[in-house]
């Protein structure tokens, strides 16, 4: 609906883009389709949601209103630091990360879309509409979610700041948009020098990893980090090197606008820096970096082969670090298949490892939350207190996160139809598969991570913590399990993302109740080292009954995809 | 040959519906070892219903299908290792190997791992890809992508066949191949069950042909015993058996209604 309007704004131009001999009809069907198709795509902001068998018809304006709460969020900054300079600098450091990492992670699927090249470019369209209709979809996209993240700040700047600061603030949003591009184009440009294609679509998947890690990890250390009087304490400009950064340029201009008469040379430095580099950025992406870009978007596009890929575990199917660890581990045939398929597919699917790589960092930003943000005194006091406590336990527990998270995604793909190999072919007992996929599981991901972990508790808390790492481990591989048994009822990789999960979240709720009860016991008897040692075999021996019992899953026990 | 040898598959009385619609209505059908069956219909026949509980991805249905004069509904994982199945429009795991694909495969079906790197390699050379055999598939092109499906679908050696569209984007040369595959393998005493649109091939390759139209099996017979109606194409055997002997007057129809 509102596309409507956006398009029918971009026609007013209508005469200048017929003298560039593009046809205004040809580009209003193309700009509507793709907005249309934008508005049915899942992004990074609404997984979730897409979840649910409905299908999403606003997934853009959902994208638009979670930018906006952050906009809001981030206007916070603009208020918090009343000291020249700050509010602003951060304010469009967020900004401009948000952002361009919005527009790498979420708007790269679009740029990078083959189907233009078997859809739009065989019929009659000019090479000039079809590239005008990529610059303005990107430029309308783009467009959105800057004044999105943009409307809280330019509301506080006008009912706060007067309407010279509220106007200079748009500017500042623009530049800072023309900016975010230039960025992004670089970034690009220097990925894609560096890279294949194949490769450049894992690296806008780690891209969305990392992201994820960084709003998480924001999250939960900013707040607390970032006080109004640790703020209001800094002087930004006796900092000299912070002013080659963009967002202190921005700064410039807002107290020019606000403090006209009272800054001095330095400022007017910034200020002209701000209003000069965007369009120096414009030219360069126009006249430099924009016919590179377009050529190595029509190499990925193109074929989309490349004949050099090779297994990364290494030539053929019988060598390999995998194969021996399979051909121990999992003797059986059947179950042999099991492990390799899980660890094969997991390290290739694209849609497993954004959902399950940040799991990893996860565990470090929780420690650290509890154990120095959370809390009063000076970062060395709260070091010496982790040591001389058991926060330890706390650290080994949080690692069977990763565990569950691995599980509980092991069974899910867009590219589930593939299992269908399960189905057809002669299986008489499907636990021996899962099982496979269970010691994967715990060999590929959760041993070297507990294994770091366990290595960083007998550093700092010495030796006499080895029986807890065990019991802990063993708690963990039980949750685990029972999380396989009751949650995750599927083939590795043969379900699809959006399978109902009736009740599986009370069963989760359930089974998490048995590691937090157990974790809490350890931590309570922890002083009684035989205890812990007797807990350890006992659970090991849990864990021994409950594997064998779930080696022993039927056809029946299991949820299939339609 | 009938009358010596037991049939491999017997087919009796099969009914399928999905809801109120019946889509097999009762199929009576007997297959003997070493025959290439062609079963053709049109769209929404039945075929691949048909298809899909033979290899047991639909394991409720009315009447009963015997294999080895056993029934599937006992033992469908004993019938599940004697046949190859090649699906139509199959997807694979294309961000593994083919020898990561067929290791996998094999093992699913009992195989020992340096049988299947053995045969693996053997048959992806035969098909012209062995220089592909390390290289992940999504590099793939489609005619390679089915070479390995095919592979997959005869790594164990299984002694009934079920190709559905199994040509499907495969080069001129690797048809000509396949063709004259299924002709060897069918003399090595291996029953093929091959579906298809394609009447020219089912034509050529096949010595019974099935047709199948509303669930029903409407012609049985060799392409001889079909020709006997005074047709000499299986295309116009089929336009005929299926009612769509008018396929000039809707072509017209589409004609018209460009002008």
């Amino acid at each position: 609906m509102f596309n409507k309007y956006i398009i029918k704004f971009i026609l007013l131009f209508k005469p200048i883009f017929n003298r560039f001999g593009v046809d205004a009809e040809q580009l209003r069907i193309i700009l509507l389709t793709k907005l249309k198709m934008d508005d049915r795509r899942p992004n990074i902001y609404n997984q979730q949601k897409q979840k649910k068998k409905k299908e999403s018809n606003n997934s853009s304006w959902l994208t638009m209103l979670t930018l906006g709460f952050m906009g809001a969020f981030m206007a916070i900054f603009l208020a918090l630091a009343k000291q020249p300079y700050i509010g602003h600098t951060i304010y469009f450091s967020a900004f401009m990360v948000m952002l361009a990492v919005t527009l790498i992670s979420d708007f790269t699927s679009v740029l990078i879309d083959v189907r233009d090249n078997y859809i739009i470019l065989p019929r009659p369209v000019a090479n000039s509409t079809f590239t005008l209709s990529r610059i303005l979809h990107i430029g309308i996209h783009t467009a959105k979610m800057s004044f999105s993240i943009a409307l809280g700040g330019v509301l506080y700047c006008f009912i706060f700041d007067g309407i010279a600061s509220g106007l200079m603030f748009i500017v500042e949003v623009f530049i800072a948009t023309v900016l975010s591009i230039f960025i992004v184009n670089i970034i690009y440009l220097i990925v894609l020098k560096v890279t294949s294609p194949q490769k450049f679509k894992d690296f806008i998947s780690y891209f969305q990893i990392f992201f994820s890690v960084v709003i998480f990890a924001a999250y939960y250390t900013l707040p607390k980090l970032l006080t109004a009087e640790m703020l209001n304490g800094i002087n930004l400009l006796d900092h000299k090197f912070l002013t080659l950064l963009p967002p202190v340029w921005l700064a410039a201009l807002h107290e020019l606008a606000t403090n006209f008469l009272a800054v001095n040379w330095v400022t007017y430095l910034l200020a002209f820096t701000a209003i000069v580099t965007p369009f120096i950025s414009l030219y360069l992406v126009v006249k430099v970096l924009a016919p590179g870009f377009n050529q190595k978007l029509s190499a990925i596009s193109g074929s989309g082969e490349d004949g050099n890929v090779i297994s990364s575990e290494g030539k053929g199917a019988s060598r390999g670090f995998m194969n021996k660890i399979a051909k121990i581990l999992a003797p059986d045939s059947v179950e042999n298949a099991g492990f390799k398929i899980t660890w094969l597919l997991s390290s290739r699917y694209r849609d497993f490892k954004v959902k399950v790589y940040p799991s990893f960092a996860y565990v470090p930003v929780y420690f650290i939350y509890f154990g120095f943000i959370n809390g009063k005194g000076s970062m060395t006091d709260k070091w010496a207190n982790l040591l001389d406590g058991n926060m330890y336990i706390l650290l080994i527990y949080l690692t069977s996160f990763v565990l569950t998270t691995v599980l509980q995604h092991i069974s899910m793909t867009e590219k589930y139809k593939a299992s269908w190999i399960f189905y057809s072919t002669p299986l008489q007992k499907p636990g021996k598969i899962l099982a496979g996929m269970f010691k994967a599981v715990i060999v590929k991901y959760y041993l070297p991570y507990f294994l770091l972990i366990a290595v960083f508790s007998l550093v700092f808390w010495g030796p006499q913590v080895l029986n807890d790492l065990i019991l802990a481990f063993m708690v963990s591989i039980i949750y685990g399990l029972l999380i396989a048994l009751f949650q995750v009822k599927g083939f590795p990789f043969s379900q699809p993302i959006n399978l109902k999960q009736t009740g599986k979240v009370f069963i989760g709720l359930f089974i998490f109740i048995i590691p937090v009860g157990l974790g809490f016991l350890h931590f309570w008897a922890a002083k009684w080292e035989l205890v812990i040692w007797i807990s350890a075999a006992l659970m090991t021996l849990a864990a021994a009954l409950t594997f064998s019992q779930y080696k022993k899953e039927s056809w029946e026990s299991l949820e299939m995809a339609d | 040959m009938e009358s010596e040898t037991l049939p491999i598959i017997s087919i009796r009385n099969l009914k399928k519906s999905y809801g109120d619609k019946q889509v097999l209505k009762g199929i009576n059908l007997e297959i003997y070892p070493g025959q290439v069956i062609g079963y053709i219909g049109p769209n929404g026949a039945g075929k691949s219903t048909t298809v899909k509980i033979l290899t047991g991805l639909i394991p409720e249905f009315e009447g009963d299908v015997l294999m080895y004069n056993q029934s599937i509904k006992q033992d469908i994982l004993a019938i599940k290792s004697q046949i190859g199945y090649v699906p139509e429009n199959a997807e694979i795991y294309e961000v593994l190997t083919p020898l990561e694909y067929l290791d996998f495969v094999g093992k699913l079906y009992g195989m020992e791992e340096d049988h299947i790197a053995d045969r693996a390699m053997k048959l992806l050379t035969a098909f012209g890809i062995g220089t592909n055999a390390d290289q992940r598939m999504d590099t793939f092109s489609k005619g390679m992508r089915q070479k390995v499906l095919l592979i997959s679908g005869i790594i164990h050696n299984p002694k009934i066949i079920i190709l559905d569209e199994p040509l499907s984007g495969l080069d001129a040369n690797a048809v000509i191949m396949v063709k004259e595959l299924i002709a060897l393998l069918a003399k090595e005493g291996k029953t093929i069950f091959y579906c298809s649109h394609m009447m020219d091939v089912v034509e050529k390759v096949s010595d019974r042909i099935l047709l199948i139209a509303n669930g029903e099996i409407i012609a049985d017979g060799s392409f001889e015993d079909l020709k006997a109606g005074g047709d000499q194409t299986l295309e116009s055997i089929f336009a005929k058996l299926t009612g769509k002997e008018e396929s000039n007057k809707e072509a017209n129809d589409v004609l018209n209604a460009l002008s």
